[in-house]
């Protein structure tokens, strides 16, 4: 019985994280095929006599305030809300990694690097992200920027120790003898070596990323009504919550199967990468 | 010397089988073991680590870890069995029957509480320990408190701890090793226990603190006269403290005998072979001899006699049948195919 | 050491991270590359004199190595002074202060409601491992956590204020303090600030039972996001203790269950409970952002909103660096409480 437990709770580990890979494709095959398949035009296409109509055959999730289709809206924003998501930790990661093995390898830049992620991290992000969002201005580059700005101390981080740590072990020392550059030692040996750990956070990171548009873009931050975005269709939609619920659910389901299917790849692979990262 | 037979007897364990889950299945770590301990008598539990001795002084209590199970056998604490009890019996009997020493104090006391904390709340819990005049149940709490605290200052002179009711405020990782164990000995010898199970208490020890607690515990044996459990691979405590010996192997009681006779004339290979790895200056020859080979995983057990494939006396049959205790002697049982033969 | 020598010595330390996050913010108001740090000073679109430009300069010591700036800066922020809001017509700092206890109350609550549902739903997870209970929990753990804060509060909204109130029955409110009757008739003279505590104080009952009922929806939703890392955080860490040597020797003692979770082994896992307080805050903070706007919460957090909105830097700025003042100062607190609860720390 208790070896069925055992192997029950090995399934179900993978079946989640199957679940979420499968979930995260869908959504992002969505995102990439919207631009594709759905004119831009819907999001200009203002319907008056058409709005707010409930979700029906023809609309499947029913109309916004300006009577456009809310289904494409929502597929439109996954593109833009995916893109971003991926390219923000994207950029976070390329840097923190990079000043990450600096800081390990290069023993006068780890101190001030390490003073510089404290005072990062001890900011929250959106807190951070909305101060350096509030000074560069309202568009979706900057909220990038802002973003990329808030997640590359993580990386730097972890990236440091495991540089750090990596470098102690024997094989570094002999490869150091045998005359091998700093350069080459960083790229053919410890970034691959230390990658893999420091890379299971992306996932995560990722959801976390999304979740910050979105909530930036709620408060009133994103792109304008028409560029979908997923927080903005929240924020619209609540004005009118009363009389279309509609309106608020799907962007917001969107939204949260998103982050979850993120959050379940990223607990995934920090169990098989890294099992010592885990809380 | 004694023959057990007429002192009561105290732990009966009969024929126990325990399995472990380990990477996905049931392997048997013990293999119907059978032991007897009789009130006030010592039984040393030799063998080497894996050979499945702190398992079976676990089992006495069902501290059994989670991956493991009783297939078969039974267990018998004062006559009951204790296999059979439901979760508030077990707790009394932990609390009141048996105690546990373990081997490295540091790890076994509890980091933030302090020692006397952990001594005392034995009384808080089993006030019938106190054995004050007065009757215990007109105490308030604050009273009780107070007592256990003191009987712990008075436990942990007893085991020869200086200045107790200063040791009684600090907390573990104040204290050495010889005397955080001094501490856990306290604990058992509180509850004043049936049966004390000391499970290689001086391992972790350095030498000389060994010594002090080996003498500690020799005294305790003979003022309060201690039905002790006394597990270790280290025979010369067996030789300085033990009545009786029994000798397990890979999950298997191997040969049990008084201990004088075990010194004198140990029956299975394997025993002979133990005595054969203890350094001595006394006698002509200065023989130490280890056993080639080593013991087998459990996941890798052999067939027949485990200890077969590093035995200097194998016969073919070693290979196949498993051999059964046999009666060599008073109180003396051996598990091996060469005393099988009508011919001795 | 020595108990007061460890405070002192965490004091000092967080000090050095607040001067860190006063030039970090700096650098931010008036470093970006490519962007005019007068630009944060001036409403757009309103047209400005010359002369009032030049004097705003020299007010900002603009012509000055930054460095200088700098120095002056941080002697503003040590004055009080921290910039003038446009979006609250109020110096920054008492725009912060004012609404600060609307804030804390809020943010109080939701801690609350974290840590007393997370730490029993964490030990009851580990107690039960893999047990029906054990998953149950990792479900809401890792559901909690993939949650869009402000879409929690929007549908608590819809169902416990919307849907009850159609269907007839007894609802949630979902905007507010306190309703805006019991404010008009039953005036609250303030004390702290904190209405929970003002209005028993004050024994104005009416208004104690509106500012409860107010605070329940979105204390809830702000409590979302520590509760799952609570969860997750205090499962793991019981679930190591439990392996440990110690509550094996417990346990042998024939200490009854209860006795051992709570006194045993609760006091070793809390540990890492209280090392993420620090960071959960800090979250909290963020998310007290979305939620008073979510719930037009009169707090920082929506006069923040407000002031993105606006284009006033000054003021999100300032609430950057009031944010991280806090943060520093809850991580002292946690800090101590750690040295109280582990011994070993303060030697």
């Amino acid at each position: 019985m208790e070896r069925m437990l055992l192997a029950a709770r090995e399934m179900w580990r993978s079946k989640l994280a199957t679940m979420g890979l499968a979930l995260f494709l869908a959504i992002a095959a969505a995102g990439v095929a919207a631009p594709v398949l759905i004119p831009a035009s819907v999001v200009r296409d203002v319907k008056f006599a058409a709005r707010l109509t409930p979700p029906d055959a023809e609309h499947w999730f029913g109309t916004d305030d300006f009577g456009r289709d809310l289904f494409s809206m929502v597929l439109l924003a996954a593109s833009l809300d995916l893109r971003v998501a991926v390219t923000v930790v994207a950029a976070a990661a390329v840097i923190g990694v990079l000043l990450g093995a600096l800081a390990g390898l290069v023993r006068r830049l780890d101190e001030p690097l390490m003073r510089i992620t404290d005072i990062f991290l001890s900011i929250p992000s959106l807190v951070l992200a909305m101060a350096i969002a509030s000074v560069l201005g309202r568009s979706i580059e900057n909220v990038s920027i802002a973003l990329i700005f808030v997640s590359w101390p993580i990386y730097c981080r972890l990236m440091r120790g495991q540089v750090l740590s990596e470098k102690e072990k024997p094989y570094v020392r002999a490869l150091r003898t045998l005359g091998v550059g700093p350069t080459r030692m960083i790229v053919r040996h410890l970034v691959p070596n230390t990658l893999f750990p420091v890379l299971a956070r992306a996932p995560a990171d990722a959801g976390l990323a999304l979740i910050t548009l979105a909530a930036l873009s709620y408060i009133g931050f994103g792109p304008g009504p028409y560029v979908p975005e997923w927080g903005s269709l929240v924020a619209a939609g609540q004005a009118y919550i009363f009389q279309a619920p509609w309106l608020v659910i799907s962007p917001g389901a969107a939204i949260f199967l998103t982050s979850l299917s993120l959050n379940l790849l990223g607990d995934w692979a920090r169990d098989r990468f890294d099992p010592r990262l885990r809380s | 010397m004694v023959d057990g037979a007429d002192r009561a007897v105290v732990l009966e364990v009969a024929d126990l089988c325990v399995e472990l889950g380990i990477g996905g299945t049931w392997v048997r770590a013990l293999d119907d073991v059978s032991l007897t301990i009789h009130r006030g008598e010592t039984l040393g539990l030799v063998g080497e680590s894996g050979s499945g001795k702190s398992l079976t002084a676990l089992s006495v209590a069902r501290l059994l870890p989670d991956n493991a199970r009783v297939v078969r056998g039974s267990v018998r604490l004062l006559g009951e069995d204790v296999l059979a009890k439901g979760a508030r019996e077990l707790d009394r009997m932990r609390a009141r029957s048996v105690a546990f020493i373990f081997q490295n104090p540091t790890t076994y006391l509890n980091p933030v509480l302090t020692v006397g904390r952990q001594v005392a709340e034995l009384f808080e819990l089993n006030p019938e320990l106190l054995d004050s005049a007065e009757g215990i149940g007109r105490w308030s709490r604050r009273e009780l408190g107070r007592q256990a605290w003191r009987k712990s200052i008075e436990y942990l002179g007893l085991v020869k701890i200086p200045d107790p009711e200063r040791i009684v405020t600090q907390y573990p990782f104040e204290l050495s090793g010889g005397m955080q164990q001094r501490v856990v000995i306290a604990m058992a010898l509180a509850r004043r226990p049936d049966l004390i199970i000391a499970d290689e208490i001086t391992t972790a020890l350095d030498v000389t603190i060994q010594a002090q607690i080996l003498s500690l515990l020799s005294e305790l044996r003979r003022s309060i006269g201690m039905t002790l459990l006394l597990i270790t691979h280290d025979m010369g405590i067996v030789a300085q403290l033990a009545d009786r010996v029994a000798v397990m192997y890979s999950g298997r009681v191997v040969e049990v005998a008084d201990a004088r006779s075990l010194f004198r004339d140990a029956q299975h290979p394997y025993s002979k072979a133990l005595l054969e790895t203890v350094p001595t200056i006394h006698g002509s020859r200065a023989v130490f001899r280890p056993i080639p080979g080593s013991m087998p995983a459990l996941t890798d057990a052999p067939a027949g006699c485990r200890f077969h494939p590093r035995c200097a006396y194998v016969l073919p049959e070693c290979s196949s049948v498993t051999p059964l205790a046999l009666r060599t002697g008073p109180g003396h049982t051996v598990a091996c195919h060469r005393y099988e033969a009508p011919a001795g | 050491m020595g108990f007061l020598a460890y405070v002192l010595k965490r004091l000092a330390l967080l000090g050095l991270v607040l001067l860190g996050v006063s030039l970090v913010v700096f650098l931010i108001l008036r470093g970006m590359p490519g962007v005019d740090p007068l630009a944060a000073y001036i409403p757009p679109g309103l047209p400005v004199s010359p002369e009032a430009l030049a004097r705003l300069r020299q007010d900002l010591h603009l012509d000055e190595p930054l460095l200088v700036q700098y120095l002056y800066y941080v002697s503003d922020l040590l004055r009080g002074d921290w910039g003038h809001s446009r979006t609250a017509a109020q110096p920054v700092l008492d725009a912060l202060l004012g609404r600060l206890p609307a804030t804390i109350e809020l943010a109080v609550c939701a801690v609350v409601l974290s840590v007393g549902i997370g730490v029993p739903a964490g030990i009851l997870a580990a107690v039960r491992r893999d047990r029906a209970a054990d998953i149950a929990v990792r479900i809401v753990s890792i559901t909690g956590v993939s949650f869009p804060v402000f879409w929690l509060g929007i549908i608590l909204q819809l169902v416990f204020f919307y849907a009850l109130g159609q269907l007839g029955l007894p609802n949630l409110p979902s905007r507010g303090r306190v309703g805006d009757e019991v404010a008009l008739l039953h005036p609250l003279g303030p004390v702290t600030g904190l209405y929970v505590v003002d209005s028993l104080v004050r024994g104005n009952l009416t208004f104690f039972v509106s500012a409860v009922r107010h605070l329940v929806l979105p204390a809830f939703t702000l409590s979302l996001i520590g509760l799952a890392v609570v969860v997750r955080i205090m499962r793991a860490s019981m679930l190591e203790v439990l392996r440990q040597d110690y509550i094996l020797l417990a346990r042998s003692k024939g200490l009854p269950a209860r006795i051992i979770i709570v006194r045993h082994a609760l006091r070793n896992a809390i540990t890492p409970v209280l090392t993420t307080a620090g960071t959960t805050l800090g979250i909290l903070l963020g998310g007290a952002v979305v939620v008073e706007t979510v719930f037009s919460w009169p707090g920082m957090g929506r006069l923040a909103a407000q002031g993105i909105l606006n284009n006033d830097s000054v003021l999100v700025v300032g609430f950057t660096l009031f944010v991280a003042t806090m943060m520093v100062l809850v991580n002292l607190v946690v800090d101590i409480l750690y040295a109280v609860v582990d011994p070993r720390v303060r030697y």
